[in-house]
């Protein structure tokens, strides 16, 4: 008996490694072997020496600001999704969902559309104040899915046991909720980093030019000075940055995982207390904070001098001027929904196959997670860059192909692809496919019969946020993109550098658009989102 | 009026409908209280009210005469057990027991000897340091009710406590918690729908049917 259950649990892994072959081999050659060469080619490229750049003051400078304003953005995403997930996911109130769904918005929308609407907005653009607005902006969202995601499983009958021994609702929180809910808090906490510390179209457009961060000085170092050995070398030092923090996050989680105390059915109760009403208050502001930025974006676009109108959008589809250098924004937008299509064929394909051996995996599962998840620590910004340099130097000459932006969006798209379906996947009771088994399904026809429905809807609300990241994607495409077919955020940017009323009304335009695509085909994905699983 | 539990005229909405209404009983010093009724008849909503973590839609409880229904659940002293032990799973046996003395203004000695004395009690002497995970379900079960009596509650809930446990366990510990509330002196509201358990450790029964809580006919 236990030699067949080991045998068999060998074959699954046998089958497990083979569906990951394909997804690994990607990271391995379009992430790992660029990363891991970018320093000595790009040192025979320049007469200079690579490391000459962590000698620079200016580099440390760059870094230091790069990492305080991350902090910064993540305590104050943190502090406030936490009363939000608290409120969405343990009060019952009207709206919601409606409420959940909207703080969601702002993460799947581009970072150029994002950074414009509060270059619009803020008062204050153009300093380190407004990168933290708009980090919050983006990321609290997700935050605060991720928390609420896992405060909603937590029994509230413990609450319930811990008052009734004369606990207090902060006592409680601090010795009953916390301990539960921390793994989650620092996991949304690492992302939010993650999001911050190498964000790129944000920081272009609101930020204070004379201070970059380490993402926004690889770009100018790349693409302004050409000096790809020091960007290559910021782009190293960024990543081990990134893994540093995740893995520390991965340690803390491990640290303070205990045994789940996870109730089926997430039960929600009538605000009660003080603390219930005030978590619901900020909730309410944070909504309304979010929309505002939205519908400056809508207003602007739509004001034509001292006059309501559709002049921008006539001008994006029918260009009045067509001796421009530019592109009419209407091309643009067919160039990006096909890159995006084939982007999210690529990604949704490679994400759900590593997913699916992952979930088989048992004792390789981590760092086979870890390997195909790689893109999401590496930034967009050094994804481009990577794929750049492999396809100069490579064994296959990229440059001009087709396939370059889709490739460097569905890295960056895979990673969120494997962390929608795998909690989905894991979420299976494996004792399902057992009873198939004993009722006489072979080991594909039980995955079939199990998982794959699962799978497949799963699969569909993986590839709807995958085509709105392939979309709105903009640091990786601003480096592999050809000057004559620009997507819609490189458009986007280009407008914004050309001065004049039209161009800037161009561009809200053209924003305004991507957002109603975006959040269409969100929308739509969405419905398949299965009820259980968890993951983003 | 006597001293001890009153609950007055209460309602219980859930959703747009009316759960439980009228609901009007007492419990008396001492006395254990059996509530029978079938599964989503709003029995454990009621207990909920009573130990102050949901709020009543209509009526009072009182205690002693005086009302204590806007007392917040971590003033009111009552305790609660449920059908699964719920012990914190990141605390040992001796911390799960200990949780609800911090107010009482005890020693850290103190509190070990008042863990070590519900240990003997539920017969889990010298099980302090044990992580709860290593427990059966009915050792968990004992450790939950050691954690309820430890501050020494004026009113007990039980809601279906023994339900998870095989019959022979069940038994026992029926046998047990009765003897342990009357050494103590403590009331308590058993909620069950086995009638047989009702009759073996109450002093009265109460029956929860159409909507309301009356006193079983014989």
């Amino acid at each position: 008996m236990d030699a067949d259950r080991a045998s068999l649990t060998r074959a699954r892994s046998r089958s497990a490694i083979i569906l990951a072959i394909a997804p690994l081999a990607i990271v391995t050659f379009l992430v790992g072997i660029p990363l891991v060469t970018l320093v000595t080619v790009g040192a025979s490229l320049d007469t200079g020496d690579p490391t000459r750049i962590l000698t620079s003051a200016s580099t440390w400078r760059i870094l230091g600001y790069t990492i305080a304003q991350a902090i910064l953005s993540t305590v104050l995403s943190i502090t406030l999704a936490v009363p939000a997930a608290y409120a969405l996911q343990r009060l019952r109130w009207p709206g919601r969902r409606t409420w959940l769904a909207i703080l969601t918005v702002p993460f799947v929308l581009p970072t150029v559309v994002v950074g414009l609407a509060f270059r619009e907005l803020l008062p204050f653009a153009g300093t380190t104040a407004a990168i933290i607005v708009a980090h919050v902006f983006f990321n609290v969202g997700l935050a605060t899915r991720v928390i609420g995601g896992v405060w909603a499983q937590l029994d509230p009958r413990f609450i319930d046991v811990a008052q009734s021994l004369g606990s207090s609702p902060l006592r409680t929180f601090a010795t009953v909720t916390w301990p539960f809910l921390r793994p989650a808090v620092f996991a949304a906490a690492a992302l939010v980093f993650l999001f911050t510390f190498t964000s790129f179209g944000v920081v272009l457009i609101v930020g204070d030019p004379a201070w970059p961060t380490i993402e926004v000085e690889i770009y100018r170092l790349a693409v302004q000075t050409l000096d790809l050995s020091a960007a290559a070398t910021l782009a190293i030092v960024q990543l081990v940055i990134v893994v540093g923090a995740l893995a520390w996050s991965a340690a803390l989680q491990r640290r303070t995982t205990h045994e789940r105390i996870v109730t089926e059915t997430p039960v929600r109760y009538r605000p009660r207390s003080m603390i219930d009403y005030a978590t619901i208050a900020v909730t309410v502001l944070l909504v309304i904070a979010i929309s505002l930025p939205l519908l400056t974006l809508i207003i602007g676009s739509i004001r034509v001098g001292d006059r309501f109108g559709w002049d921008f959008y006539a001008e994006v589809f029918a260009p009045s001027d067509l001796t421009t250098r530019a592109t009419p924004a209407w091309e643009a937008l067919a160039t990006s929904a096909r890159y995006a299509a084939i982007a999210t064929m690529i990604s949704v394909t490679l994400g759900m196959l590593g997913a699916i051996a992952v979930s088989m995996l048992q004792r390789s599962a981590s760092w086979v997670d870890t390997a195909i998840t790689t893109p999401l620590g590496v930034s967009a910004v050094s994804l481009g860059l990577g794929l750049l340099l492999f396809s100069i130097y490579g064994p296959v000459d990229l440059r001009g192909s087709w396939l370059l932006v889709p490739l460097g969006q569905a890295l960056v798209a895979m990673p969120i692809v494997i962390r929608v379906v795998l909690p989905v996947l894991r979420s299976i009771d494996p004792r399902l496919r057992d009873v198939a088994a004993t009722l006489g399904a072979g080991p594909v026809r039980a995955w079939l019969t199990v998982d794959g429905p699962l799978a497949l809807r799963a699969g569909a609300v993986a590839a709807g946020l995958s085509a709105a990241v392939s979309l709105g994607e903009f640091g990786a495409t601003a480096f592999l993109v050809r000057a004559d077919t620009p997507t819609v955020p490189v458009q986007i940017v280009r407008l914004l550098g050309r001065p004049g009323e039209a161009n800037l009304g161009q561009a809200l335009a053209l924003s305004v658009i991507l957002v109603l695509v975006t959040a269409l085909i969100i929308g739509l994905a969405e419905r398949a989102r299965p009820a259980r699983g968890g993951g983003w | 009026m006597t001293p001890g539990l009153r609950i007055v005229d209460a309602r219980i909405d859930y959703g747009g409908d009316t759960l439980l209404r009228d609901v009007s009983f007492a419990v008396d010093p001492g006395q254990i209280i059996a509530l029978l009724g079938p599964s989503g008849s709003g029995k454990s909503s009621l207990l909920r009210c009573i130990c102050g973590v949901q709020r009543l839609d209509a009526g009072r409880i009182l205690w002693d005469h005086i009302d204590i229904t806007e007392v917040p659940a971590h003033r009111r002293d009552i305790g609660l057990v449920f059908q699964d032990p719920l012990l914190f799973p990141h605390l040992d046996v001796g911390a799960n027991i200990a949780f609800g003395l911090r107010r009482h203004g005890l020693s850290k000695p103190e509190i070990h000897g008042r863990v070590d004395e519900l240990l003997a009690m539920i017969g889990l002497t010298g099980w302090s340091d044990r992580p709860v995970a290593t427990l059966s379900g009915g050792e968990a079960q004992r450790v939950a009710l050691a954690r309820a009596l430890a501050p020494r509650p004026r009113l007990l809930l039980l809601d279906e406590p023994f339900a998870a446990l095989d019959r022979d366990l069940r038994e026992r510990l029926v046998t047990d918690v009765r003897a342990l509330l009357h050494d103590l002196g403590i009331p308590a509201i058993h909620v069950t729908h086995d009638e047989d358990e009702a009759a073996r450790i109450a002093d009265a029964i109460l029956v929860v049917a159409e909507s309301t809580v009356r006193e079983q006919s014989t």
